[in-house]
């Protein structure tokens, strides 16, 4: 299990960025279909354009990369 | 090049392999060759794996009597001093003595529950991961958990640390060993099921830290607190549910996304 936070590991799914022998791994298409689950949104597979919409609309979205939230 | 040994002849001439030091030893076994560039070469640490010296240079370092052969550059040579294993970075020793100072806070020895701690500098968050064939265990720290504040970094460790705490529970209490079928049950990103480990590891971490330091620095327990609201508020209605999870209630039949 790795410590991303939700849409964090969403994102870096919908990247392709998450190694296949991690738990958080998901493939692209699994990543996209929750993003549309869970924000009611659809960027497709726009990942600018979704970190753009979460980071205006969802205050525990991503991490802020403070020194107490670097690792998450 | 660094240096290089005889290792043995071929034809008139010996091959050069390894490790070679030049000193007294050496000089001496390898003087009054006239004309053992090669020889000279190896002398200079100017020889590499696989050149050439001539035969008589081999013969002379053979004819080297005991008592020269036991010490100094031939006792390296034919004795070579090889460490017990691959030096440790500074970062992978902190890396490791963090995991075993987290195993402490629970009063517990890592080594149960982790077979190895890995130091990755680049990845992008620490992790816990299990080998699904053998059910090795590992933890993964990485930059940002190594220059984090102490007790941001005691938090981040005894979080993966409890993941490793659910994965030995899982696989010997309740799959009673069968690696594969606890590996099948553990629940994949995206789930109710992950979410709900992720939250009861943080929360665990929290109260682990508490126990141990007194209550925690305001901006930590914002950070931790946003961490599980942000996994809580995917799950929407469930959080409450998902916050009100023991350790290790892997939800079975909810672990697919």
């Amino acid at each position: 299990m790795s410590r991303y936070w939700p849409y964090e590991g969403l994102l870096l799914n919908l990247k392709q960025r998450i190694p296949k022998e991690d738990l958080a791994y998901l493939t692209a298409e699994e990543a996209y279909k929750l993003l549309k689950e869970w924000t009611e949104q659809d960027f497709g597979y726009d990942v600018t354009a979704w970190e753009k919409w979460l980071m205006e609309n969802k205050k525990n979205a991503i991490p802020k990369r403070g020194q107490n939230d670097t690792a998450r | 090049m660094g240096g290089a040994a005889v290792i043995g002849s071929i034809g008139t001439y010996g091959l050069v392999g390894g490790l070679v030091y030049s000193g007294t030893e050496l000089q001496l076994g390898l003087m009054g060759l006239g004309g053992a560039t090669a020889g000279l070469a190896a002398l200079n640490g100017e020889t590499s794996q696989g050149d050439f010296i001539e035969a008589e240079t081999v013969g002379k370092i053979s004819e080297i009597d005991e008592v020269t052969m036991q010490r100094g550059w031939f006792a390296r040579l034919f004795k070579p001093e090889i460490p017990e294993s691959e030096p440790i970075s500074p970062e992978q020793s902190r890396a490791e003595y963090l995991v075993e100072k987290a195993a402490r806070l629970f009063g517990l020895d890592s080594s149960t529950y982790v077979d190895t701690v890995v130091y990755e500098s680049e990845k992008e968050s620490p992790a816990f991961r299990v080998n699904p064939s053998t059910g090795e265990t590992k933890i993964l720290l990485n930059r940002s958990v190594l220059d984090a504040p102490e007790q941001k970094q005691m938090l981040d460790v005894a979080h993966e640390f409890t993941h490793a705490l659910s994965w030995h529970h899982l696989l010997n209490n309740v799959f009673k060993g069968n690696v594969q079928a606890a590996y099948d049950a553990l629940p994949r990103f995206g789930t109710i099921g992950y979410a709900a480990n992720e939250v009861t590891a943080e929360e665990i971490a929290q109260q682990v830290l508490r126990i141990h330091f007194g209550d925690l620095p305001e901006d930590l327990l914002q950070g931790s607190e946003n961490y599980i609201n942000g996994w809580a508020e995917s799950f929407g209605d469930k959080m409450s549910y998902i916050r009100s999870h023991a350790l290790q209630r892997t939800l079975v039949g909810e672990n697919k996304p």
